[in-house]
């Protein structure tokens, strides 16, 4: 199997003469590389070295110690990485050694038959001299094993190579070096030609670090059907996908639980257990369900896999607007298949002298069989690539949404001079790559661009990368501390450090000119409407069979049938507790509902009258006499506050919803009804009730 | 604007932030619900334009009762002399009936028997319509703010919650009443009935020379509460047929994906609303029905966690969970450390919905294939921050002249990932030369393009793949241009359509309405015989140009043992032997049950012990598992 592993082996400046901001900025740099890989569950293998302990007892690379065999990386390494490098220190260290010390861990590292193997050098290159006896041995070994060597360190420029018009990393000459000092740049600058060593800066060094190539990428096998006759094998590899590389294992439950998953099938709102032959599959048609067997319906061959030509079409026909899918593909001639290399090659040429892009359907696979609509753009071949086709895939008409914008021109958005003037001065004060090109100064970022496209961080990832470091040092909760701190979130909603200042003159002068106001209006105006929909009575639905039952619950819309329906539901249970307690579950929903009901402003009282009714029966069924008398006082209070005096008299004293009583009725049973059903002062009591509310 | 000091209003902004959450907040559920209004004066001109008319409402019917189930559609005719009542007449009890308006349909889910009912009463309207519903006397102008009132009373009283409510008028006069006459103000009025209540309010003409000016442009500017300068004219016929696709230019201000604030600095932000170009791919809801009665069965998953007691297994608690439950678990140092999904979504909540602007590139720079997700379309909101509409329509003509685009951190609502876009500026097209599908597009924003992270982009090394040899012959391009003349379509979003949706909604529609549509493009779908046919001189050339394709040698095959690659693993321990239990005991008792292979020590469990194990088990755990219930059961 394709294995795209690497080991890699990091060598640390911990000498005591080197600057502190190299040791944290190295120690940082390679917590970040940990954090990356365990987050994002990487099979590489890591460790370190450290150049410059206090440790001399050693004949060959003194002050040298590795930390060990090469690794999978996990928090406990992340950890042990921490006390490991804050060894005792002293002033002496060769990089050199450092270098040749993990080489040699790179030669035990080969049992795991890494990909890749590179070595990541964070060194001051400072004052202090160096060997350098086995310089030209040491590289020529790493060009020969071809491990690759990246070097980071402070006190990096870049500018741009004439001849390549790449950037190119340079030391800053801005202050005044020692004899010592320029001798160990040199060395450290012809490490570049020499073993094709990346020099850099510690944020390039990280950057260089994750950005790896892979040469055996996964690829789909696909052939491009052009008419019958044409065809040309072609492979297909991911080039960009939105996917989030956070791998975190899930866990269910304890390791001495066990966890079962079932489906449960409900005939409105009731559960059943139908058996499966008496299921079939089927599609809602509006309100109607079809049966729909699709196998027996049409047992049809599937579709053959593979890009199956549909037509020519001008190069930006389909509008970006219109892609949809998740990933880019690119779409390369088969391995060392001539043939088919000078085919693609004549056809990518073809479509970029007539401007066209190809539209076709696109079979994944005889399982995957459902045929979609992709389109192939051209890419001629360079340096680095074959030609090749991008493939993107294109929604339907069905899916797409039709707006009806208005205009933005109009005379009310009509902006003066100065206005325009100080959006202008936003755009040029906050432009990421103006300000740098054509100037041949050397400056501190490898790019032309502040922002560049291809180097833009996973916020998210590096979230959650963030917190758990914290967690995982601190061993503990103290994490709604940290969600306060915040800090390392807020660094990512910032404009570029360089440009902040003056941006910030510029909103400024923006906010100055442009008035803006906010407004609670809508949200006035969304408030009425909620409060109307609460007035307006809904209409009974025709109790149609076709309509499917909204919920399993008693709903405000038909309470009365909801709850005999359920009721009767609820009856049919046989065991004798689980009835009862659907029942209390039943009960509860239905209060909750009369309650709601009792809120509206308008009162529908028939409704009222007979869920209350059916709910009081109901509790004599099931003889919870005590529910529903506390109910009743309930219900009592709330009329009292809200003044429903008719619907008191029509529907509880008329309908006689009183509390319940058991057997026959005593004289002191009779006197406490009619205390109940009495409310003689409702002025009194209104009064009362408005002075509560003021107090 | 002199009197205007930005100083003062710091204390809104801070206090914005509730405002936000409500805004986000905004209730979208309910249904949608379409009442389409048939003005009779469509038969003056002939039968033909009333039937154009009802066949769109026709396939909208169709289209609207295969993909949105829920959707509640209503009919109506305005300007007619009678009124006879719909089927189900029960339906108006609470409705006043103006006199020269006819309910055929009130708000309803459709079911198989309404689109029946329907097809039924088309197949009569051209002998019966001028009978039965007629047109209104003496100049077929019926009192149109009472066919408005009528459409709000019914949308009303339709007895479910409604999310978005459309009123679809096709006619063809320009102008319901004179613009002199009393009616015609009473008209104006109600636009602004409609605009309150949130109503939409479309008119689609039947004739392509229509002219909005006298009336409609007015009324419809009113009903959205947009300026009158900012009316664009739309294409009647193209109106038509996304109306047939049950599809309508859909009005900006409710429909988008959310509410948030864009911030040029600190300090300063305005409103906007950002949209989707499409949609999720919409198919018939499929369901599980009973087969006896053709009920519906819904179905849930239950996860269920029990901890039964080891030796006498019982059950200690049993529990469910929600399939977002559970927790995640980080091995630090052989200690699983828990993380609970909720503290996972506070790490995703770390920052409120918001964008901000980064800063500005040259638009060049933005490379020109480059996808992560498809974009969105971003358009000021006045609501929330009055004078949003200014600052954006500045900074979007600037970009539009200058060739800049926004580059921006945008996360679009909460608990979503912060994601970096390019803020694109886009223009509706000029009416009078385009035409096409682009029109439909987009109007004046900015287009949100999604820029991938780095780590979306897969950095591929070709080494593999490039050769000198990869590049074609001048006479090899000749070839393919030669093709591709023959060969070249027009690209018409609307003339592809998803081939097994509409296999599956043909289907559906023979099954249940023994309607047959014509099925063959799914079968055809890969036919090549246009396409040979076309290119047929040109193909003999193919073979001389190019060399036949061998396949690459196939990776070589696993060597034969008489070569001396490894044997393949025999069993070393005979079956017959591991039925008898002692043999099993002594092979623990010297610790050489490794010598078997997983799948006798499979056998071995059930065959002694009564047990399983996944057959993903690795040979050591089986080696344990044995070992312990041997213990156990001595």
């Amino acid at each position: 199997m394709a294995s795209n592993k690497e080991c890699l082996i990091i060598v640390l400046d911990v000498r005591t003469c080197a600057a502190e901001e190299v040791k944290l900025k190295s120690a940082k740099c390679v917590a970040e590389i940990i954090k990356d890989k365990i987050v994002c569950d990487k099979k590489d293998f890591v460790s370190f070295v450290l150049v410059g302990c206090d440790d001399k007892e050693k004949e060959t690379q003194p002050n040298v110690v590795p930390y060990g065999d090469p690794q999978l990386c996990n928090w406990h390494l992340l950890l042990e990485f921490f006390k490991f490098v804050n060894k005792t220190a002293c002033e002496e260290g060769q990089w050199l050694d450092g270098l040749q010390a993990a080489l040699k861990l790179q030669e035990t590292a080969l049992s795991f038959k890494p990909a890749r193997r590179r070595i990541l050098l964070l060194f001051d290159f400072n004052d202090f001299p160096q060997d350098y006896d086995k310089f030209n041995e040491i590289t020529d070994y790493l060009l020969k094993e071809n491990i690759d060597l990246i070097v980071g360190t402070h006190n990096i420029a870049y500018k741009d190579n004439a001849e390549t018009d790449q950037p190119q990393a340079i030391f800053n000459f801005s202050r005044k070096c020692g004899a010592e000092e320029l001798e160990n740049q040199k060395h450290v600058l012809s490490l570049v030609p020499r073993c094709n060593a990346t020099l850099c800066s510690f944020k390039e060094a990280l950057l260089t670090v994750f950005k790896v190539t892979n040469r055996r990428p996964w690829v789909w096998n696909a052939k491009l059907h052009i008419g019958s006759k044409i065809c040309i094998s072609l492979q297909g590899m991911i080039a960009m996908k939105n996917q989030t590389p956070v791998k975190l294992t899930k866990v269910w439950a304890e390791k001495d639980e066990t966890v079962t998953r079932e489906t449960r099938h409900f005939i409105k709102g009731s559960e059943v257990t139908p058996l499966p032959e008496d299921l079939m599959a089927g599609y809602m048609l509006g309100g109607t369900p079809v049966p729909y067997d699709a196998d027996v319906l049409e047992p049809k061959e599937p579709f053959p896999p593979g890009l199956h030509f549909f037509g020519f079409i001008k190069r930006n026909a389909v509008p970006d607007e219109y892609y949809c899918g998740d990933s880019l593909y690119l779409l390369v001639h088969q391995k060392n298949n001539k043939a088919a290399a000078v085919k693609l090659d004549a056809l990518v040429r073809a479509l970029i002298s007539s401007d066209r892009a190809i539209i076709c359907w696109k079979i994944f696979s005889t399982k995957f069989n459902r045929p979609q609509m992709v389109v192939l753009l051209p890419r001629l071949a360079d340096d680095t690539h074959p030609a090749t086709l991008y493939m993107l895939e294109v929604s339907y008409t069905s899916q797409h949404h039709f707006w009806d914008f208005p205009s933005l021109r109009t005379s009310k958005t009509q902006c003066s001079e100065d206005q325009l003037q100080a959006i202008d001065e936003l755009i040029d004060s906050t432009d990421l790559e103006c300000t740098l090109r054509d100037t041949q100064q050397p400056r501190p970022w490898a790019q032309n661009d502040l922002l560049p496209f291809d180097g833009l961080p996973s916020i998210f990832e590096q979230n959650v990368m963030d917190i758990l470091e914290r967690k995982v040092i601190w061993n503990d909760d103290r994490e709604s501390e940290m969600l306060k701190e915040k800090n390392f979130v807020d660094v990512f909603w910032r404009v570029p450090e360089p440009l902040e200042e003056k941006s910030k003159r510029a909103a400024a002068n923006v906010k100055k000119l442009f008035p803006l106001r906010y407004s609670r209006a809508w949200q006035e105006k969304l408030l009425a409407k909620e409060q109307a929909e609460n007035g307006v009575p809904v209409k009974q639905e025709p109790a149609e069979k076709e309509i499917p039952m909204p919920s399993d619950g008693v709903g405000l819309t038909n309470p009365g049938s909801d709850f005999t329906r359920i009721l009767a539901s609820v009856r049919s249970i046989a065991n004798a507790t689980q009835r009862d307690a659907r029942f209390l579950a039943l009960a509860a929903d239905t209060r909750v509902v009369i309650l709601t009901l009792l809120e509206r402003k308008k009162l529908n009282c028939e409704q009222l009258g007979e869920i209350i009714a059916l709910y009081r029966q109901s509790c004599m069924d099931f003889n919870t006499f005590q529910d529903y008398d506390k109910f009743a006082e309930e219900l009592k209070k709330i009329t009292l506050a809200k003044k429903h005096s008719e619907f008191w008299q029509d529907v509880v004293v008329e309908k006689q919803l009183g509390p319940l009583v058991m057997g026959e009725l005593t004289l002191d049973d009779e006197l406490a009804l009619k205390a109940f059903y009495t409310i003689e002062n409702w002025q009194e009591k209104e009064s009362n009730e408005t002075e509560d509310v003021e107090n | 604007m002199s009197t205007w000091n930005p100083e003062n209003d710091v204390d809104l902004l801070s206090g914005s932030e509730d405002e936000e959450e409500v805004a986000m907040k905004r209730d979208y559920h309910g249904r949608e619900a379409l009442l389409f209004v048939v003005d009779a004066n469509l038969q003056t001109a002939g039968v033909d334009r009333l039937m154009d008319a009802l066949n769109i409402i026709r396939t909208a019917f169709i289209s609207g009762i295969l993909v949105n189930d829920k959707d509640l559609i209503g009919l109506v005719f305005a300007n007619t002399k009678h009124s006879p009542l719909p089927l189900e007449a029960n339906a108006l009890d609470n409705i006043v009936m103006p006199e020269d308006c006819a309910v055929f349909l009130p708000l309803r889910q459709l079911t198989k028997p309404i689109v029946e009912h329907y097809l039924e009463f088309m197949g009569g309207v051209e002998t019966q319509f001028a009978n039965v519903y007629g047109l209104v006397e003496p100049d077929g102008h019926g009192r149109f703010d009472l066919m408005i009132r009528l459409c709000i009373e019914m949308l009303e009283k339709c007895g479910k919650k409604l999310n978005n409510a459309k009123i679809v008028y096709l006619t063809d006069v320009s102008t319901p009443h004179p613009s002199s006459s009393n009616h015609f103000q009473a008209a104006l009025q109600k636009a602004s009935d409609l605009e309150g209540k949130e109503f939409e309010f479309h008119v689609i003409p039947m004739v392509d020379d229509f002219d909005y000016e006298p009336f409609y442009k007015e009324f419809i500017t009113l009903s959205r509460a947009i300026e009158m300068d900012s009316f664009q004219v739309p294409d009647a016929q193209m109106l038509r047929e996304i109306l047939a696709d049950r599809k309508l230019k859909q009005d900006f201000l409710r429909r988008c994906l959310g509410h948030f604030s864009f911030y040029l600095g600190p300090n300063l932000s305005m409103s906007v609303q950002y949209y989707n170009y499409f949609q999720r791919r919409a198919y018939p809801r499929k369901v599980q029905i009973l087969r006896r009665d053709n009920s519906l069965v819904s179905t849930k998953r239950v996860i269920t966690v029990q901890k039964k007691d080891e030796e006498s297994e019982e059950v200690l608690h049993e529990y469910q969970i929600k399939s977002t439950g559970g927790w995640y678990s980080c091995n630090v140092g052989g200690k699983n450390l828990r993380i609970s999904t909720e503290q996972i979504n506070r790490v995703r909540n770390l920052h409120k919905p918001q964008m901000m602007l980064l800063g500005f590139k040259h638009r060049s720079s933005l490379p020109e294939v480059i996808y992560s997700k498809p974009s969105n379309f971003m358009y000021p909101d006045d609501q929330s921050i009055i004078g949003s509409k200014r600052l954006f329509r500045a900074l979007w003509e600037r970009c539009l002249a200058r060739e800049k685009i926004a580059i921006c951190l945008f996360m679009s609502r909460r608990k979503s990932i912060p994601r970096y876009v390019a803020l694109v500026p886009v223009e509706a097209p000029d009416k009078a030369d385009e035409k096409n599908y682009r029109s439909l597009l987009c109007g004046d924003g900015f287009k949100i393009v999604y820029l991938p992270e780095a780590k979306h982009i897969r950095n591929i090394d070709m080494y593999d793949w490039n050769d000198t040899g990869n590049s074609a012959s001048d006479e090899g391009v000749e070839f393919f241009q030669k093709i591709i003349k023959k060969l070249r379509v027009d690209y018409q979003p609307n003339l592809i359509n998803d081939p097994s949706l509409d296999a599956l909604q043909a289907n559906l529609l023979a099954l249940s309405l023994d309607f047959t549509t014509d099925n063959s493009s799914f079968d055809n779908l890969l036919d090549t015989t246009q396409q040979d046919k076309r290119i047929e001189k040109i193909v003999p050339e193919y073979e001389n140009i190019f060399d036949p394709e061998e396949e690459p040698a196939k990776k070589r095959a696993a060597k034969s043992t008489a070569d001396g690659a490894s044997a393949p693993k025999m069993p070393k321990v005979d079956e017959e032997q591991l039925k008898n239990l002692d043999f099993v005991r002594g092979l623990i008792k010297d610790k050489s049950l490794a010598n078997c292979t997983a799948a006798q020590l499979q056998f071995i469990l059930r065959f002694h012990f009564d047990a399983s194990m996944p057959k993903s088990a690795t040979k050591a755990k089986l080696v344990e598992r044995i070992e312990a219930s041997s213990e156990s059961a001595a």
